[in-house]
């Protein structure tokens, strides 16, 4: 028999729309299931922020029905699913309110309602997972942008959350910051293995974080599944103002112009080094596989 | 000019230097210490004669030596809105004060005549505000916001009062900044000097602008609050234990200010019996 796994998040048919009447999501569905790695892809204004605020207890649909770990979201539940699920924000501004970086971390664990000593250990044992110690008195406005976001993500990890909601992480960061939050990233989920869904316009991002892939356009799912699958979906891609990744536009190509026959399509920069070097190897050994043939032609 | 005015603002709020400084006042409790202030302050506000004051401008210095601020900066940042002060709100007593008159000054149909109570009252009232402001510089300069906002949410105020002054003292700078970039991106596409008329309205324009960044902001904010299960009655965390010196700081400021106020405060005994 298959086993059938849980679904942490369902989304049926949900819209929303603005006060100014602008649909931000309409009649969207998704499931993610518990443990999952997902990634919401979509360019700016696809409704991923409004989708994000709803799997987060945040915001209640207008229409529809979000179901978060069986509960449906609403009023009355409101309170137990925000305990469950972290959302870290785009922007860390609007995530760090508190005046020091302590204060925030305790933030969640305090509305918990737990015992002051496990606030204590939660706090200590978050900054420590992000590799921000000792910044404890710090005001949030003093951090980098590198530095803001681990806080941030803090700020969710000390309410150990079943549900990890990151949107935009890679936004505004510089190259090593970036890749720096990426493995903090995959590095926590592996640990914890809460189900993760990150919400971003990085296509560079998406294949290292994620397993399966969620297109979001004019708020709506235009494609699914895993990240190889949709980011060979060239058409869906241009509806949705995206690219595959850099290192897919390259081995695209290269494909076409050379016909080199690929094993699978490179994703990432790993995956596209062990790509290159078996297609050297190849081309080494067919080289000497001919070279041995005219050798064994010519003492013929 | 405005850019100027920014970062002087930013200087005087934000002055962390010597909070961490091993002087007297930074190693005693945040809560001893904006109680006994705040009793300085209340006690220069209820002096009615100049000797009390002064023994309390001498007990300030002490505590500014004592907590290694250099004096010469401490007075200049104590005394900076002083002259506006007085100027403004302090100078008409001068003139409304009935007594000994010092002269006639005759502006068009208008006499007025400056005496010499109006003008002890006047010196006296600066003085009280100099002491006032001059406590609030050693508060500040010795104390991280965060510890002061911590001290007042252990001396149990209001928490919407709490929750105000902890997210103005953290989103105030970043607003700041944001208006300065507003200024910055406005003078490089600047290219003619501008009337007055003119700059008033992109002021007006600019200020308007960042009404409403500000006021998406907050919503923003407080949706990251709903989302870690924001709830109003939440205390703060980690309370520093008051320890024996603490008790003992704040033991002698209170003595020493009820030796001060035995004037003021002798009829009020009388009274009660």
């Amino acid at each position: 028999m298959v086993e059938v796994s849980e679904a942490a998040i369902t989304v049926r048919d949900v819209r929303y729309t603005y006060p100014d009447g602008s649909v931000a999501l309409d009649n969207l569905n998704l499931e993610v299931m518990k443990s999952e790695k997902v990634a919401i892809l979509g360019p700016n204004g696809a409704g991923k922020s409004t989708l994000l605020m709803h799997m987060a207890g945040v915001l209640t649909p207008q229409q529809g029905e979000v179901t978060i770990l069986g509960m449906p979201v609403n009023e009355k539940n409101v309170h137990q699913i925000r305990g469950k699920v972290g959302m870290t924000f785009q922007n860390p501004d609007d995530q760090l309110f508190c005046s020091t970086v302590y204060e925030d971390v305790a933030y969640g664990p305090l509305n918990l309602g737990l015992p002051r000593d496990e606030v204590v250990s939660r706090t200590r044992e978050a900054l420590r997972q992000v590799g921000i110690e000792g910044y404890d008195d710090r005001p949030p406005h003093r951090l980098s942008e590198g530095e803001k976001k681990k806080v941030a993500i803090a700020t969710v990890l000390s309410m150990q959350p079943k549900i990890m909601i990151i949107d935009e992480p890679s936004a505004n960061l510089d190259p090593k910051s970036r890749q720096e939050l990426i493995d903090l990233i995959k590095d926590l989920q592996e640990k914890q293995s809460f189900t993760l869904v990150v919400a971003t316009h990085d296509v560079n991002l998406v294949p290292q974080v994620a397993d399966r892939t969620f297109i979001l356009n004019q708020g709506r799912v235009i494609a699914e599944g895993p990240a190889r699958e949709v980011f060979l979906d060239l058409e869906v891609l241009h509806r949705a103002r995206l690219e595959p990744p850099s290192v897919t536009r390259l081995f695209n190509l290269l494909t076409e112009r050379n016909a080199v026959a690929l094993e699978r399509m490179p994703l990432t920069i790993d995956e596209a080094l062990r790509e290159v070097q078996r297609l050297i190897r190849n081309q080494g050994s067919s080289r000497r596989s001919s070279i041995s043939k005219k050798r064994s032609a010519r003492s013929k | 000019m405005l850019e100027d005015f920014l970062k002087i603002f930013e200087d005087i709020m934000y002055f962390e230097r010597y909070t961490g400084s091993r002087g007297v006042l930074q190693q005693v409790n945040p809560l001893v210490k904006l109680v006994s202030l705040v009793a300085i302050i209340l006690s220069a506000v209820v002096a009615k004669a100049v000797y009390p004051l002064g023994i309390l401008f001498i007990i300030i210095l002490i505590l500014c030596a004592l907590s290694r601020i250099p004096l010469g900066y401490f007075l200049k940042r104590a005394t900076l809105f002083i002259p506006v002060f007085a100027a403004t709100i302090a100078s008409p007593l001068i003139f409304i004060t009935p007594g000994v008159s010092l002269a006639n000054i005759t502006i068009g149909p208008l006499t007025i005549q400056p005496t010499l109570e109006g003008l002890e009252k006047a010196a006296l009232f600066t003085f009280r505000i100099w002491i006032c402001v001059a406590t609030l510089n050693l508060l500040i300069l010795t104390t991280r916001l965060s510890q002061i906002i911590r001290s007042m949410d252990q001396l149990k105020l209001p928490r919407i009062f709490i929750i105000l002054t902890a997210i103005t003292y953290r989103f105030i700078f970043l607003f700041i900044n944001e208006a300065y970039r507003m200024i910055l991106a406005r003078e490089s596409r600047t290219t003619a000097k501008e009337s007055r008329l003119q700059n008033l309205k992109s002021l007006a324009n600019m200020f308007a602008t960042l009404f409403v960044r500000a006021y998406e902001k907050g919503e923003r904010v407080y949706l990251a609050m709903l989302a870690r299960g924001f709830n109003p009655g939440t205390r703060l965390i980690d309370e520093v234990k008051i320890k024996f010196a603490d008790w003992l700081f704040l033991a002698t400021s209170f003595t020493i200010l009820i030796i001060i106020l035995s004037n003021e405060l002798l009829p009020l005994a009388r009274w009660l019996k």
